[in-house]
């Protein structure tokens, strides 16, 4: 039976298809119905919480096998990863290249590791982990932690995605709230000055483009 | 995986929204450290309309086609050094986007650094150009040179007290380069200081505009005396400074000649009588002629030299229009008459004096040169000594005591009206900071030695000159003796070589009065009275040259341009050994306590 869902915060496809007990998030996202909600979120990792979804009924995968005998069937579990880049907060934004790092996320081991020669970090991580904290040694004596709020990132729709991915991006925007509007909008004028956008909008669409583009999503 | 994990440091976390299976960034934070220059003075005369100074150009071109009014524009390996420890740290920029009118004035300069803190933040409706760090810490490293250091002063002033500055925002070093530390004016403000900022005073001590120049801060004289004109639509009636001391340079009169002439004078008998006697004491006739010859193609050019004083004078006595900066509309005075009116005529009424002798004596030396006889006493009448030659002489004449005179009274007057303020400088700014914490976070450093004049060995002439001014200046300052002036100007004129030479050589005068006195006892005659009067003057000259003689601090090298401690050099040359190089020599290390100061990260692997 289909039904209708509203997405929360810190929801992405692959959570509400499991939820659903749907084998394949695309499942979800092909359909038909949903043509309009693509459109509007070409990335399924990032929803907008209130965002409404179709979800279609769940057909369970027939296999015909001959009786008497063993089978084996291996169950493909879907996966979600972490991909980040560090960069150095400098005027070139250099990359964080093979800084060591720490993982952590409760009920998981911790993950130690090194960044690649571009600073990329890739991690995977519980499909349903909301919250973990990262650890990056700058040198040996000095690191900085971060909480990583996973899947809470927003789409650019309004102030608060604009805000998360300014932040990441090493502009201070104060702590999000109807105080740091004016803030962001600060903020993004200045984005918009050193990038070179002239938009009458604090978030027109070169704007949001550009920011997507910094971002990396 | 890595084995031994290092200890996490007790910072608090941040916090980041992360998408999963997309690609985000995540920009490692850090205290952005921005250093700020500031040019200094490029206009000390405040002449130019279009002077100014820029701390900027353009990087797409190459430095050596860059804009005129880049401050730092022959000072690569000072910008090299910057832009190395720009990319030795993490978060370190450079602030150069700054220009000012770069005028030796006061106002200019509070305006300047005023405008360039609410520039950077964004007070006084300017768009701020850190506007992403307007809610960060953030630490500032101020270098400026020259009155570079004042506007930083006017700076931190405005830092301190405007509500548009963050409270985030720190000064956390500011580096003087020769600045000229006023007692009264352009004085620091440490509110906004970091509680760690650290004052690093770069000096030489050869630097005669940070001891003694940049004292004197002058009205704005932009277009008033005519320079500031169109090149290309040149006024041709306008008479320029430079003009006059051409034409004052082509004035020749070998005094040789005279004495020579005088001294040829024998009795010749006039008396065609056999037995009648009518001496006379007459020149010989070739020398004679070569003095009337000499003294008429001077007068023709002191009568052109005149022409043009009068001009010029009248030009500096009109009011003239200035241009005024955008920064300074509506705070600067638009309009400056140079020469106040009762000036003007003082000078004309001397002027006048002497300029109408000339034609007469002109056309009595032509009569004598007609008659091919030459009196020793005819001389002196054809000099119409009533009308010329005394108020020549009383013009130029000075007292050795008060060094006074009517022409050096005018002169003075002249250079007063000019000064816009006074106020005494030094080479440290120990004495702003004297009540604060930040005094004894001072650190001088004195590249004295990395001046080529340094191996010169003039130390101890230098010295005494620069005893003598500031011995003067001190006196000016608690007094505002007029004579101070007179004194300065004759100080610096007594160290101008050859000037110095020349006037050396007036102390024979001397000898040649006693001659000349002599004969004046022979012969009575009011023209002779008045030459001995006229080299009296010069030898007056000779003793207050020589009293101020430092010993000779100029040293000739071929092609050494300006000459090595020559005012020139002085004034600009070791005025700017400070912005050659950021220094780090062990001795003179400007390098290493700027570093100290920065608490952005250096680079991993740099």
């Amino acid at each position: 039976m289909a039904r209708k869902h509203t997405v929360k915060a810190g929801e992405h496809l692959m959570r509400i298809a499991r939820k659903y007990g749907l084998p394949d998030w695309k499942a979800i996202y092909d359909a038909p119905e949903n043509a309009e909600f693509r459109k509007r979120r070409p990335n399924p990792f990032i929803l907008l919480p209130g965002d409404e979804l179709h979800i279609p009924e769940v057909k369970p995968n027939e296999v015909k096998v001959s009786a008497g005998r063993q089978h084996s069937f291996t169950l493909k579990r879907a996966q979600t990863v972490l991909k980040l880049q560090l960069r150095d907060e400098d005027p070139d934004a250099k990359p964080l290249a093979n800084a060591r790092f720490l993982l952590e996320i409760e009920g998981e081991e911790p993950k130690e590791s090194r960044t690649d020669g571009e600073g990329w970090l890739r991690v995977p991580v519980p499909i349903d982990a909301e919250e973990a904290t990262l650890t990056v040694w700058l040198t040996e004596q000095e690191s900085v932690e971060w909480t990583l709020e996973l899947s809470h990132l927003t789409p650019l729709d309004d102030d608060a995605g604009a805000h998360a991915r300014l932040s990441n991006l090493g502009y201070d925007c104060g702590e999000p709230g109807a105080e740091a509007d004016s803030a962001t909008e600060h903020v993004l004028r200045a984005f918009q000055h050193t990038c070179g956008i002239e938009e009458p909008e604090p978030l027109g669409p070169q704007t949001r483009d550009r920011l997507e583009r910094e971002h990396g999503c | 995986m890595t084995t031994a994990t290092p200890q996490k440091d007790s910072k608090p976390k941040l916090k980041a929204r992360v998408a999963v299976n997309s690609a985000n960034t995540l920009i490692v934070r850090d205290v952005p450290n921005i250093i700020v220059l500031v040019g200094g003075t490029v206009d000390p005369g405040n002449t130019s309309p279009t002077a100014r100074s820029a701390s900027y150009h353009n990087p797409k071109v190459p430095l050596k086609d860059s804009d005129s009014n880049h401050y730092w524009e022959e000072n690569t390996r000072f910008l090299e050094d910057i832009e190395a420890l720009r990319k030795e740290y993490t978060n370190l920029h450079v602030f150069t986007a700054h220009g000012w009118s770069g005028d030796n004035n006061p106002t200019n300069r509070t305006i300047a650094g005023t405008y360039l803190a609410d520039r950077l933040c964004g007070g006084d409706g300017q768009t701020p150009y850190y506007g992403a760090f307007l809610n960060r810490e953030v630490s500032f490293h101020l270098i400026g040179h020259s009155h570079g250091g004042n506007v930083i002063n006017a700076f931190t002033e405005r830092a301190a007290t405007s509500k548009t500055w963050p409270k985030k925002w720190k000064i956390r070093s500011i580096t003087y380069l020769s600045t000229p530390f006023f007692t009264r004016l352009h004085q620091v403000n440490t509110g906004a200081f970091h509680d760690d900022c650290r004052i690093i005073n770069v000096f030489c001590k050869y630097d005669l505009t940070q001891r003694v120049v940049a004292d004197f801060s002058l009205m704005p004289l932009t277009e008033v005396i005519g320079m500031g004109e169109d090149p290309k639509k040149p006024d041709p009636t306008l008479v320029t400074p430079k003009m006059l001391m051409e034409s004052v340079a082509a004035i020749r009169f070998d005094f040789d000649k005279l004495k020579e002439a005088v001294l040829s004078a024998r009795p010749v008998d006039k008396d065609d009588d056999w037995f009648g006697v009518d001496l006379h004491l007459l020149m010989n006739k070739t020398k004679a002629e070569r003095v009337y010859d000499e003294a008429l193609t001077a007068l023709a050019q002191l009568g052109k030299v005149f022409v043009q004083v009068k001009t010029l004078l009248r030009q500096l006595n009109v009011k003239r229009k200035l241009h005024v900066p955008v920064e300074l509309k509506g705070k600067m005075t638009a309009e400056h008459q140079l020469l106040s009116d009762g000036l003007l005529k003082r000078f004309l009424v001397e002027i006048q004096r002497v300029e109408s002798g000339i034609v007469p004596t002109q056309k009595a030396l032509q009569a004598r040169r007609k008659a091919g006889e030459y009196p020793v006493t005819g001389l002196y009448d054809d000099l119409q000594i009533a009308v010329f030659l005394k108020p020549l002489v009383r013009l130029v004449g000075v007292d050795r005591k008060t060094l006074d005179g009517p022409l050096w009274s005018l002169i003075g007057a002249l250079l007063a009206e000019q000064m816009n303020e006074f106020d005494n400088t030094s080479n440290s700014p120990a004495a702003q900071l004297a009540k604060t914490k930040f005094a004894s976070r001072i650190v001088h450093v004195d590249v004295t030695r990395e001046d080529e004049y340094h191996q010169k060995h003039k130390e101890k002439e230098y010295d005494r000159f620069l005893a003598m001014l500031e011995a003067i200046e001190k006196h000016f300052a608690a007094t505002r003796d007029p004579r101070d002036l007179r004194n300065l100007l004759f100080t610096l004129l007594a160290q101008v070589e050859p000037l110095r030479q020349m006037v050396k050589k007036w102390s024979t005068a001397a000898d040649w009065a006693e001659d000349l006195a002599r004969l004046a006892g022979k012969v009575k005659s009011p023209g002779l009275k008045l030459t001995i009067d006229l080299v009296k003057s010069l030898e007056s000259y000779s003793v207050i040259f020589s009293e101020r003689d430092a010993g000779g601090l100029q040293v000739d090298v071929p092609k050494r341009e300006p000459p090595y401690g020559s005012l020139d050099y002085l004034m600009r040359v070791s005025h700017s050994v400070s912005r050659q190089d950021l220094y780090d020599n062990p001795k003179n290390d400007v390098k290493t306590p700027l570093k100290a100061q920065f608490d952005t990260r250096k680079r991993r692997g740099g």
